[in-house]
């Protein structure tokens, strides 16, 4: 409520009026009206993003006879952590664990590297048909899996690598969204520094990790938790190409849980909630903390 | 039943055998005679689970190691694995391992990694097979009519009669059956009594009237469930076909075939049936219908157990065949699996998967099989065993569909049906979730089937 000499200054008329509420008043009532509407609006998008993740907690630790009653509780009516152990031993998922972070990790790291070799590429350096190229890798980002797997395993099938980290990792060890992803981001770098760099024999390496890659980190994040993510939940691939547990991933692992519907008995909704806890709360965690730098990576790339 | 597809897995069936069934003629052409020598050459590179040493020599002593994939998932998977586990135990000499690849509904994961498998060469040596699938698969499965003829309990007059549809392709078998399932009605016999009605429906022009009487506030007569199954159920009670002979053309939009999907859309109209619009409309279902939000609906036996466990003795129920029209005979879909037995592995080994598939068919498992899944017993001799005589009187509602079985149809064995499948899923949802006429809907999926079929 205090007043500052700036506002009595820039505002003579207005000196009376605390800051505070100077900020609000100019457009009046519509400005309420509309800011109320945003907060309605934000509230019901939290509620609908909330709201399964709230189920899943509350389903897992629920005894499975009331998911199936009438209404989906709000509220558990038991804390049975029991599901969790039950879920945990329902198949190996310490080893589904290990897999999933060992193997997002390895294709995050490769991406990164592969794709900031060739954004650099795309973004600094003069190459004859270089458009045509970008296009081509543009282009593989709509290829969706299914029309190429049968040839992708082949592949694979012929290296002799199916049911191995290889085939779960080298794959995907490029990726057409990484290198559009950055070269975007590294266009926003000035090429005049990369110029004066080059004059003063700088390599194309170095300039790449000693001027680009520093300033590019908010957008490395950003990419490594976009693909890290979608790697850590990737059902099909992993599924096609392992066979034995001990190369399978989380998100097969949940499949085990549930058969698709039906069957001898009910499906146990509070134990594959209590798997899907496992599976979704390393992202939340993951998600919290990079938040910040994540958004700031996608500001950036929009920002040209 | 367990044969059920997602719409978005038919659509990349829809796709992947497209490429994948001409990857797998093409791949099949080029080495069909030297499978035996295919086995051992290239299995260690391919680096399957199945082991070409082990397979050199089966008389010798050694273990034969054999891969076999299934597809069954939850508590379903657990069974199939003790199942196997105490055939491993009770065969020293076979070890097979039994590995779970994702749902074998049509157009499932397992489908697809198989279409990918065999177009590599490396498919497994046996795995679980949807009943619609065999044309789909036939040119990289290996017969087994001979193995079948000579075979002390598994000729195919032991097995229970329908039980053997959808296992044949031009005249020969290509897989045992397994888990079979067969659609039921099940219906609320507490409501039943409330309302004077005695027995349970035998057509479908019985069924809509005591559908009528059961609705009330808050109760629906009857939950059809969302699944092409029961449109292919209905055209095949209504006495039509879902293919001509030649399998060149739709024959599931004639007046004939229409009649039953037509009262059970005009029940949807009318408010005194409700389907659900879900990804699990199986399970949606069960819940309704233990929650006496529904009087009857549609259902697989597979499913008995888990519908006891859902109504939890709040009230009576039982099991009915899934009705007829009054002047035809009952005439049903298999669901379910089989197992089939893959061509590419060496001949050594041909023996061993024979023994696995024999004993899982035997008369004793296949009841332990029954008792614990609620899936179908597939041998006679399974009727005259103590211990399942028992288990009926048991749980009577288990002898229903035991009856039913013998109506069972033998599906149109054509590649192409599971896209023709699709078209009626999409027919049947069009229909019921937006009003459209599904004599409409059914005709313009003919149309569609036409051209997929080029007839």
């Amino acid at each position: 409520m205090t007043q500052t000499p700036a506002a009595a200054t820039t505002h003579p008329r207005r000196v009376d009026v605390p800051i505070v509420q100077r900020r609000r008043k100019p457009s009046g009532r519509g400005h309420v009206l509309r800011t109320t509407i945003f907060y309605i609006i934000m509230t019901l998008v939290v509620i609908g993003i909330l709201l399964p993740l709230w189920t899943m907690a509350v389903a897992s630790l629920s005894p499975v006879k009331s998911l199936y009653s009438n209404h989906v509780p709000l509220w558990p009516q038991s804390f049975r952590l029991s599901n969790f152990v039950d879920a945990w031993h329902a198949a190996p998922f310490g080893r589904y664990y290990l897999n999933s972070i060992f193997t997002t990790v390895a294709i995050v790291v490769l991406q990164l590297i592969t794709s900031s070799l060739a954004a650099y590429a795309f973004a600094f350096v003069r190459f004859k048909a270089a458009k045509a190229v970008f296009g081509l890798v543009v282009l593989a980002m709509f290829v969706p899996t299914q029309a190429v797997f049968v040839a992708s395993y082949i592949l694979i099938s012929d290296y002799g690598w199916i049911d191995s980290y290889q085939a779960l990792i080298i794959p995907f060890a490029a990726s057409a969204f990484g290198i559009f992803f950055l070269t975007q981001s590294f266009r926003s770098f000035p090429y005049e520094i990369i110029e004066s760099g080059r004059v003063d024999g700088c390599s194309h390496l170095r300039a790449l990790r000693s001027l680009v890659l520093p300033n590019a980190r908010p957008a490395l994040a950003t990419l490594a938790l976009i693909n890290g993510v979608f790697h850590f939940n990737y059902f099909f691939w992993p599924l096609i190409i392992t066979n034995s547990e001990s190369h399978r991933v989380l998100p097969v692992g949940l499949t085990t849980m549930a058969s698709e519907s039906g069957g001898d008995q009910l499906i146990q909704w509070n134990q594959v909630m209590a798997a899907d806890v496992f599976m979704v709360a390393p992202l939340i965690v993951l998600f919290a903390l990079a938040q910040r730098v994540m958004v700031r990576g996608v500001a950036r790339v929009g920002i040209r | 039943m367990r044969s059920k597809h997602s719409r978005a897995r038919m659509t990349s069936i829809g796709a992947a055998a497209a490429a994948g069934a001409m990857l797998v003629a093409a791949c099949s052409s080029s080495h069909p005679s030297n499978s035996a020598s295919k086995g051992s050459a290239s299995a260690p590179a391919a680096g399957t689970t199945s082991s070409a040493a082990a397979g050199s020599t089966a008389a010798s002593g050694k273990v034969v190691k054999l891969s076999f994939w299934y597809g069954l998932g939850g508590n379903l998977g657990k069974t199939v694995v003790s199942f196997v586990d105490a055939f491993n135990q009770s065969h020293p000499n076979i070890q097979v391992n039994a590995t779970f690849q994702g749902s074998y509904s049509g157009g499932g994961p397992e489908q697809q990694k198989l279409l990918a498998a065999v177009a590599a060469g490396n498919p497994p040596d046996l795995a679980q097979m949807e009943v619609n699938s065999g044309p789909s698969f036939v040119q990289s499965l290996r017969p087994i009519t001979d193995l079948m003829n000579s075979s002390a309990d598994s000729k195919p007059s032991d097995f229970l009669p329908g039980v053997l549809a959808a296992t044949q392709v031009n005249g020969q078998y290509y897989g045992l059956p397994w888990n079979r399932s067969a659609p039921v009605i099940i219906y609320n016999k507490t409501m039943f009594d409330a309302h004077g009605i005695s027995s349970p429906p035998a057509t479908w022009q019985d069924l809509a009237a005591d559908a009528k009487k059961l609705t009330t506030a808050g109760v629906v007569g009857f939950e059809p469930v969302a699944q092409w199954w029961f449109t292919e159920a209905g055209v095949m009670s209504g006495g039509a076909q879902m293919l001509s002979d030649d399998l060149k053309s739709a024959k599931f939009a004639t007046p004939q075939a229409l009649v039953v999907p037509n009262i059970r859309q005009q029940m949807i109209k009318d408010g005194t049936a409700k389907p659900h619009n879900s990804k699990d409309p199986f399970g949606d279902t069960i819940a309704d219908f233990g929650n006496q939000k529904t009087a009857m609906a549609d259902m697989t036996n597979s499913s008995l157990s888990a519908i006891d466990a859902a109504v939890n003795g709040k009230f009576q129920w039982g099991v009915a065949t899934w009705p007829k029209v009054s002047g035809t005979k009952y005439a049903l879909p298999p669901g379910g699996a089989n197992i089939a037995m893959f061509k590419a592995m060496p001949d050594s080994k041909v023996q061993a998967a024979w023994t696995f598939m024999q004993w899982m068919d035997s008369t004793a498992e296949t009841v332990k099989w029954s008792e614990q899944t609620g899936y179908a017993p597939v041998k006679k001799a399974a009727l005259d065993d103590a211990d399942y005589k028992s288990f009926l009187s048991a749980h009577p509602q288990f002898s229903v569909p035991l009856q039913e079985l013998q109506y069972t149809v033998s599906p149109p064995a054509s590649p192409q049906y599971y896209g023709v499948l699709e078209y009626v899923q999409e027919a049947q949802t069009k229909a019921w979730f937006s009003g459209v006429s599904i004599g409409d809907t059914l005709a313009a999926a003919a149309k569609q089937t036409n051209q997929l079929l080029g007839g």
